[in-house]
């Protein structure tokens, strides 16, 4: 049986539109306009469409799940502090759009002694390669936009390109507090890199496979990966919540020390978008932890797949919220600590359970 | 003229472009933003010659962490910031 996908089902569609506009033209009769007519019902273009609405539609939904996380951030942290959180519109659902129109129109200030060029590229760079996070995880396997062999792979490489332009942008900014923001940023995610490619690296030898539906369809038939390789699940929630620079680990734009961090100087829109990427990132990373960890779109039938999978990841979400309301910044030696005397063994046991498991022939 | 093979000459010049302007530029921070230009193409031009892999963990390697590691080499011994005074 051939599963309905998103991009099949809008092909057909597309191509159903564009027979019935070839008979409406045949209709009228008029020869000279005939060949739109032809033209919309050839491969090409239909083809061509097919793709741009794809994309347009797993965009939008990516992007309205990302801020559907900020509006949650913001809610439940009110609970958390006996407080009732935002309120503007249906349960504070506008408030995003309230704050996208305000940054919209406030004025695009760079500052005097800045490196005008770098310090509109590094964001654009910033907030390309979050954006272009959003379409590398599927939902489920009818509900994605594409489906190559190394997807998990392209993640990782896209989501190692932040260091280098958070970097850029505190130095173009021409601050000395933007520019150790900005040392610590790339210092922190470098370092936490390392852990999370090593549980990745156990997840490839469990699987076999970097490709996400592979992934999940291993999960679906044996068992969800958080319980064999717990130290790793563990692991890798603790390095993603270091990666999406996040309250425990939030140094790079310590309020009481750094003012804003590396992102001090941008204001305006530039200062929205940069605070959307931060939680897109955050919704990547627990996406990547739905999908690796808990089974993805795995679920009972009484629910679509990709419900599952979004209930999965708002719950993932939930508990990053949690550990930011409960636990205050840590220190640069404590971090390090963590990093490369906790974490970093962590997943070396991690990788040996799993080759030991997939050596004893258990899975 | 087929449309990957516009795709891959565009590419190789932005690729060219990029290491011709790291040679060029006298700030050396640029330079290295040029750099990344230059292995982000170099990593789309493997991908054109079917090695997926390579090209990805090209841009893996060399912009996530060459890159990062030579901007921490160049910023680590710089004294002072650029325009206005010398910067403690």
């Amino acid at each position: 049986m051939v599963e309905t996908t998103l991009f099949s089902l809008l092909h057909g569609l597309a191509l159903w539109i564009g027979e019935v506009a070839q008979w409406l033209i045949k209709v009228t009769g008029i020869k000279e306009i005939q060949f739109i007519g032809d033209w919309a019902v050839t491969g090409g273009p239909v083809n061509f469409l097919t793709i741009l609405l794809v994309c347009a539609i797993f965009m939008v939904a990516a992007l309205l799940v990302g801020i559907t996380c900020i509006w949650q951030e913001r809610k439940v942290l009110g609970r958390i502090m006996d407080r009732r959180g935002t309120q503007v519109g249906m349960l504070g659902l506008f408030q995003n759009f309230a704050d996208a129109i305000k940054t919209l129109l406030k004025e695009l200030i760079i500052p005097r002694d800045a490196d005008k060029k770098l310090f509109m590229w590094s964001v654009t760079g910033l907030i390309g390669s979050s954006v272009l996070l959003l379409g590398l995880v599927p939902w489920s396997t009818r509900f994605f936009v594409a489906n190559p062999e190394l997807t998990l792979l392209i993640g990782l490489a896209v989501f190692s390109l932040a260091p280098f332009f958070i970097m850029i942008g505190g130095w173009a900014s021409n601050n000395k507090y933007s520019m150790i923001g900005a040392m610590r940023g790339a210092a922190q995610l470098i370092a936490y890199e390392i852990p999370i490619l090593m549980v990745v690296l156990s997840i490839i030898i469990m699987t076999g496979s970097l490709n996400f539906n592979v992934i999940v369809a291993f999960q679906q038939t044996h068992m969800w990966l958080m319980f064999p390789l717990f130290i790793g699940f563990i692991t890798f929630f603790v390095c993603g919540i270091a990666e999406s620079e996040r309250v425990p680990f939030d140094l790079p734009e310590a309020e009481a020390e750094l003012v804003e961090g590396w992102q001090t100087e941008y204001g305006s829109i530039q200062w929205g978008l940069i605070m959307m990427a931060d939680y897109l990132r955050a919704y990547v990373v627990s996406a990547l932890i739905t999908v690796l960890f808990l089974g993805g779109w795995d679920g009972p039938t009484f629910l679509w797949p990709e419900v599952w999978y979004l209930i999965k990841v708002f719950f993932v979400f939930f508990i990053m919220i949690w550990v930011r309301s409960a636990t205050v910044r840590i220190r640069t030696d404590q971090l390090l600590k963590i990093g490369w005397k906790r974490l970093l063994p962590l997943s070396v046991v991690n990788l040996g359970i799993a080759v030991v498991m997939k050596a004893m022939g258990w899975f | 003229m087929d449309l990957s093979e516009l795709l891959f000459l565009i590419i190789a010049g932005i690729t060219v472009g990029a290491a011709i302007s790291v040679l060029v530029t006298k700030e050396i921070i640029r330079a290295v933003f040029y750099l990344t230009f230059c292995f982000i193409g170099v990593g789309i031009t493997f991908i054109f010659l079917n090695a997926e892999f390579l090209g990805l963990i090209q841009v893996l390697v060399y912009v996530g962490a060459i890159n990062v590691l030579i901007l921490f080499g160049v910023m680590l011994t710089k004294r002072r910031l650029t325009g206005g005074g010398a910067c403690e």
